[in-house]
This record gives C-alpha cells, sequence and structure tokens, in this order.
C-alpha cells in the first residue's frame, strides 16, 4: 500500500491502519527500537507505542513524505524509554555509535557555546555533498543505530570496510566543521 | 559534547536523507517501475529459408556491455588526496570526450531528425504520432556493424558520419549521456539482436554490437512460440513492462533470419508537479471535431515562452535534467506546418536561439496517454536508407556469408503518458500578426486546446517527438 493510503486510512480512524502501517514500517521501527534498547522484548513494545504514537499524531498532522516521520516518532519513543531506564542508559549499543560520532565533533567549553541544530545542519550539509552510498553508511550507523555487521551484509561488504569507510567519513566530517568555522581542542 | 546535545543534533538530518536511507543503494540494476514514456524498435529481417537449420534453443551469443560511465571519485574512498586528484582529473577528461563526441553526434543527426520527425510525425484527421528519433538512431546504427559496402554507407550518409569508427564512438557516447538508472529517474536504452538458430555469424560483429552499442545478442528459432515469448519479456524488461499492449502480439514470421530490438525506456517526475486539484475540464479542437479532455493547469509560472515563425513554444523541466517541450503552431497553421518549415528543430537543439523571453505564463496541459506503432521504413527509403530494406540486394555480409537477407522493415512502437507528477507540456499562447514578432504582454495564456507537437530533450538529444491531435485517443 502506498504512504499517502497509509495517511488516508489513518485520517479515516480504520482499524486496519495500524496493520498496513505495520506491514510497511514494522521491520525497520523494530530495527531502530532494538539498535536504541538492546533487547527484543523492549523493542517490541516500543514498537507498538510508535503505531500508539502515530494513530494520536496523525490527524491533525498530514505528514508527507510519510516515512521519516514514521521513523523520526520510532527513534524519539525509543529514546524516551531509554532516558526512563537508567540501568540501560550507558549500555544502550546506540550510545557506543554516538560516543564513536562524538569523537569528531567539537567539544563545549567557556570559549564555545554549541547550538546543536545548528551544528546539526551543518552536518547535514555536509552529508549532501557526500556520495549516496557514504552517506547511507553515515545515517545508518548514527541516525538508525544500525551496527556495522547490519550495514556490511546490507551493502555486501566486509565489515572492515565500513568500519574504514565510516573512519574516513568522520575525518572528512571534522574537517568540514572546521572549516565552517567550529574550534577543536588540539 | 553531551549524548543530549548530539540527539539534538541529529533531529536536524533532513527527511530526505532519512528517506533515502531506508534501503541501501542500488548497484546500477535495472529498475522496472511504471514507466511515463517508453519506446521499441523492432527491425526484422527477412530471407529465403528453404535450408532452414532446425531450431535448437536460444543461448547468449554475446552479452551488452555494462555502463562504462564511472562514479565521480568520493574523497572519502582515498587515503591519498594526489590520487584522489588525478582520478577526478581523469574522470573529467573521461566526461569531457563523451560531450565533445555526444555533440558531434547531434550535429550530423540533424537533418535526419529534422527528415524523421516530418516524415513520421504526418497525421490523418485524429491519430497520434509519436516516434523516438534516438531509438531509431541507434537501432539503424547497429545495422552498420552487420553490412558492408553501400548499404552501410548510406546509413552513414544518413547519420552525417565518416566511418563506423566515429559512429561506434558517437553513438556510445549518446547511450552514455541519456543513461540514468535511479528509482524515479529513469533513461535507459537498450539494444539486442535476435538471430536465427543455426545461422552462422561474424563472432567480431556480435562483439562490437556488444561492446559499442551495449546489444545483446542472442540466438533461438525465431517464429516460435518461445522466441516470441523470450523477445517480448526482453522487451517488457527493458521498459518497465510499459509496452506490454503491444508486446503480447510479436510474432515473427518463421522466415525471419534475424530481428534487431532497440527500446528507450524514459520515467521521471516534473521539476514542478501539477497540482491535481487544479486540473478542469475542457475542450480540445481536434481536426476533425471537437471533444472533451482533462486540462492540467499553472497559473503564472515564471518560464521562458519562445516562439518561431509559425509557432510558439515552452518547455518544463524534469527532475532528471530533461525537458519536455510543447510546440503549438500559431492560430491558422497546422503541426504539418511547423513539421514542414523545420526552424523549430534550431530552437531545441541550438543554444543560440534568440526568440524567447522569460515571462509569466498561464500554462494549460491537456493529460495525455498516447500510443503509437508504425513502420518506419518508407520514410526511411525516402531519407536515402535504401539499400537495407533492398530483396536479395542488401549486403548484410559482415553479419554472415549464408543466404542473402535484408529488412523487411523497421517497427516502432511508442507511448507516452503524462499527468500531474511526471513529464509536462506546453500551452498555446494567442498570438496575433504569427510570425517571429515577441509577445506583446508580460502575462500569457498558454493553453494547448488543439493539435501540438511535443518533444523531450536530454540536452540536445531529442528523446521522443510527437504529434498528438487526441489527448484520449
Amino acid at each position: 500500500m502506498e504512504d499517502r493510503q497509509i495517511v488516508k486510512l489513518l485520517f479515516a480512524r480504520a482499524e486496519n491502519a495500524i496493520s498496513e502501517l505495520s506491514a510497511r514500517f514494522g521491520k525497520q521501527l523494530h530495527r531502530i527500537a532494538y539498535n536504541i534498547l538492546g533487547n527484543q522484548s523492549d523493542a517490541e513494545e516500543c514498537t507498538n507505542d510508535t503505531y500508539f504514537a502515530l494513530w494520536n499524531a496523525i490527524p491533525p498532522v498530514s505528514p508527507d513524505p510519510l516515512a521519516p516521520y514514521v521513523y523520526r516518532t520510532g527513534r524519539n519513543t525509543a529514546l524516551k524509554r531509554l532516558r526512563k531506564d537508567t540501568a540501560q542508559k550507558r549500555n544502550s549499543r546506540y550510545d557506543v555509535s554516538l560516543e564513536e560520532l562524538n569523537n569528531c565533533l567539537p567539544a563545549e567549553n567557556m570559549d564555545q557555546i554549541i547550538d546543536a541544530r545548528e551544528l546539526g545542519r551543518a552536518i547535514d550539509r555536509f552529508l549532501t555533498s557526500k556520495s549516496r552510498e557514504s552517506r547511507y553508511i553515515f545515517i545508518r550507523r548514527y541516525w538508525y543505530g544500525d551496527s556495522v555487521g547490519d550495514i556490511a551484509r546490507e551493502l555486501k561488504m566486509q565489515e572492515n570496510t565500513v568500519s574504514v569507510r565510516l573512519n574516513r567519513m568522520r575525518n572528512s566530517l571534522k574537517a568540514y566543521l572546521k572549516k565552517e568555522g567550529y574550534q577543536y581542542e588540539a | 559534547m553531551r549524548h543530549e546535545n548530539i540527539l539534538t543534533a541529529l533531529e536536524e538530518i533532513s527527511d530526505k536523507h532519512i528517506e533515502e536511507a531506508e534501503n541501501p543503494p542500488k548497484k546500477r540494476k535495472r529498475t522496472f517501475l511504471k514507466a511515463a514514456v517508453a519506446a521499441v524498435l523492432v527491425i526484422v529481417v527477412g530471407i529465403n529459408l528453404l535450408n532452414a537449420p532446425s531450431m535448437i534453443m536460444a543461448y547468449t551469443v554475446a552479452e551488452a556491455s555494462e555502463p562504462r560511465i564511472p562514479e565521480h571519485p568520493d574523497l572519502d574512498d582515498y587515503e591519498d588526496r594526489e590520487e584522489w586528484r588525478a582520478d577526478v582529473d581523469a574522470w573529467d577528461a573521461q566526461y569531457e570526450a563523451r560531450n565533445v563526441n555526444a555533440d558531434q553526434a547531434m550535429l550530423g543527426l540533424h537533418s535526419f531528425f529534422v527528415d524523421g520527425n516530418s516524415q513520421f510525425l504526418h497525421t490523418e484527421q485524429s491519430e497520434n504520432k509519436i516516434w523516438s528519433p534516438i531509438n531509431a538512431y541507434i537501432g539503424l546504427a547497429m545495422a552498420t556493424e552487420l553490412t558492408e559496402g553501400e548499404t552501410r554507407q548510406q546509413i552513414l550518409d544518413a547519420f552525417g558520419v565518416e566511418d563506423t569508427d566515429e559512429l561506434r564512438k558517437q553513438v556510445s557516447a549518446v547511450w552514455e549521456s541519456v543513461y540514468q538508472d535511479r528509482s524515479n529517474e529513469i533513461c535507459v536504452l537498450a539494444n539486442s539482436l535476435w538471430l536465427e538458430s543455426g545461422l552462422e555469424y561474424n563472432q567480431e560483429a556480435m562483439d562490437a554490437l556488444g561492446y559499442h552499442y551495449y546489444a545483446s545478442v542472442y540466438q533461438g528459432d525465431l517464429g516460435s512460440k518461445q522466441t516470441n515469448k523470450d523477445i517480448a519479456a526482453w522487451i517488457n524488461n527493458n521498459t518497465g513492462k510499459f509496452l506490454k499492449d503491444s508486446t503480447k502480439n510479436i510474432q515473427l514470421s518463421p522466415e525471419t533470419v534475424m530481428a534487431l530490438y532497440s527500446t528507450l525506456y524514459f520515467q521521471a517526475k516534473w521539476s514542478d508537479e501539477f497540482s491535481e486539484k487544479n486540473n478542469t475540464d475542457g475542450v480540445f479542437h481536434m481536426p476533425s471535431g471537437d471533444m472533451q479532455a482533462e486540462y492540467m493547469n499553472k497559473e503564472l509560472c515564471h518560464m521562458n515562452y519562445y516562439w518561431g515563425e509559425n509557432f510558439s513554444a515552452v518547455n518544463m523541466w524534469l527532475k532528471n535534467g530533461c525537458r519536455m517541450w510543447f510546440i503549438l503552431p500559431d492560430e491558422g497553421m497546422t503541426t504539418e506546418d511547423v513539421l514542414n518549415n523545420g526552424t523549430y528543430m534550431d530552437m531545441l537543439l541550438s543554444n543560440e536561439w534568440e526568440n524567447y523571453k522569460y515571462m509569466k505564463v498561464n500554462l494549460s496541459v491537456p493529460k495525455f496517454d498516447v500510443a503509437s506503432t508504425m513502420d518506419l521504413s518508407e520514410g526511411l527509403k525516402s531519407m536515402g536508407v535504401t539499400k537495407v530494406f533492398t530483396e536479395y540486394d542488401a549486403e548484410f555480409t559482415n553479419l554472415t556469408s549464408d543466404s542473402p537477407i535484408w529488412l523487411t522493415g523497421a517497427n516502432q512502437s511508442v507511448r507516452v503518458q503524462i499527468d500531474e507528477e511526471g513529464v509536462k507540456a506546453a500551452t498555446y499562447i494567442e498570438f496575433p500578426g504569427a510570425g517571429a514578432a515577441p509577445p506583446p504582454e508580460e502575462i500569457i495564456d498558454f493553453v494547448l486546446d488543439r493539435p501540438f507537437l511535443f518533444v523531450i530533450t536530454n540536452e540536445n538529444i531529442p528523446l521522443f517527438a510527437g504529434c498528438v491531435n487526441n489527448p484520449e485517443e
């Protein structure tokens, strides 16, 4: 079913809207939730919570395109759940990937207060200048929270190749942000 | 940075990047989406086959080369910046050489396209005619690899090239220039040659077709149910099944010993789509009488408005960088008059056309889905390509030294469809006085409510040209 039709079903409050959401986005939503929460049962619950959140949000919201909206909702739902569960907070594999990314981002200190949203827009511009494949690797790793192994399987590459590509992307991002005026500690 | 801040930053990643990363990028693979435009050129060769060898099974004689279009080097893939720079320079040089060859090809083909439009878009009262100039060019160019002597020379002359080496370079350059194969933007020329089972062939010529013309060569029992099915499947695979109404009836006669197929599959969305809610119903004035048509409308779009001796035109950009031109004859003139005059082609293919003005246009274009199948052979003959069709006299000697072979036809099936999302139109301007004078107002109504011409171009390469007399044929 096309995404627009799913939105129509949600607007019509049709019962099959949830099953259509699940058929179209279930696999990816579960993957995002699992990447962030790190266990199957939590991921399953989180995915169901996401459908509920979408059912409540649409209408009045009429997202077009639908897919990024659904994934953002799923990701935020998982992150909220992670924050609540302090015991898990530093155990998620998503934290590992965030830490990896942190190594190439500018540090906040007394001399530099960073507007996170502005930084995000700079990262987005940087990604636009990259090849489709490089972008895929970066976004799957740091936005969707995929493991290096999962990305390698999807692209039919060696894990090592993906790791090397990610490393180069991070170095390249650091160079780009420096040019944009961000300061790094020596 | 704190993780919370990193998460906030990542929220700014744009929708298009998140959506794009939903699925891994495809490795240059054919896609089979619904097409907006497609064409197939079929050239069938007949022979006196008293001693036809018996059929065994179809197999691949030569495979089409993979596209020789390297991606632009990405710095992230390199350890050494100098190495990257050297590769970028090599990439630029290759790109430039391809453009030079493609431009050269278009110069030589100018009269082939003008004459072809005039020959093939000639219409009766209410029928539509469409052909694909580039598809006919590549289909016929393939025949030069199979022929010799005057037969080959006539084709080279029609294309304005010296020899087959030059033609090979130009065909490859044109093929690579138009090639696009992304999810919603497709422009793929595909070629194939089908040989009767048992026909002795020149492998060198087959390999040349595979490499320079991106053609696949198969051998099978031509005329058999199985091979008819294979050919239909090949065309369907290469045109996103957009021509399945035409291909289901493919039936080569048992006398056929060789068939050439050349397809062009094109799909693209408008850069600026029409909104369905602005559609209106209105009258379209066919030569044979009025009919109702559904019009897509845009108010006050900023665009170039073009004019010539007996026509006006606008063009709409497509997201893949191609353009669709809509050419409307002035009041009192016909599409035939515009075609015979031929100057519209200068507007399409040269960068020196001066009669245009950037202005606000109220555009009204009928939705259409038109198809046309025709045999180009008579038209090609009148354009000087005769010998290849002459019984017992065509020199297909570079293909085989078996019995004499000649072309029995050059059938082309084309279908073009436009709607709110994809492939756009031109509209008619009320232009008092006709002739080459600029438009009087800053805002102009361009309403395509009577027979008009359209041409889809990629840079200066005409992919499709058509005459619409009836939008709902």
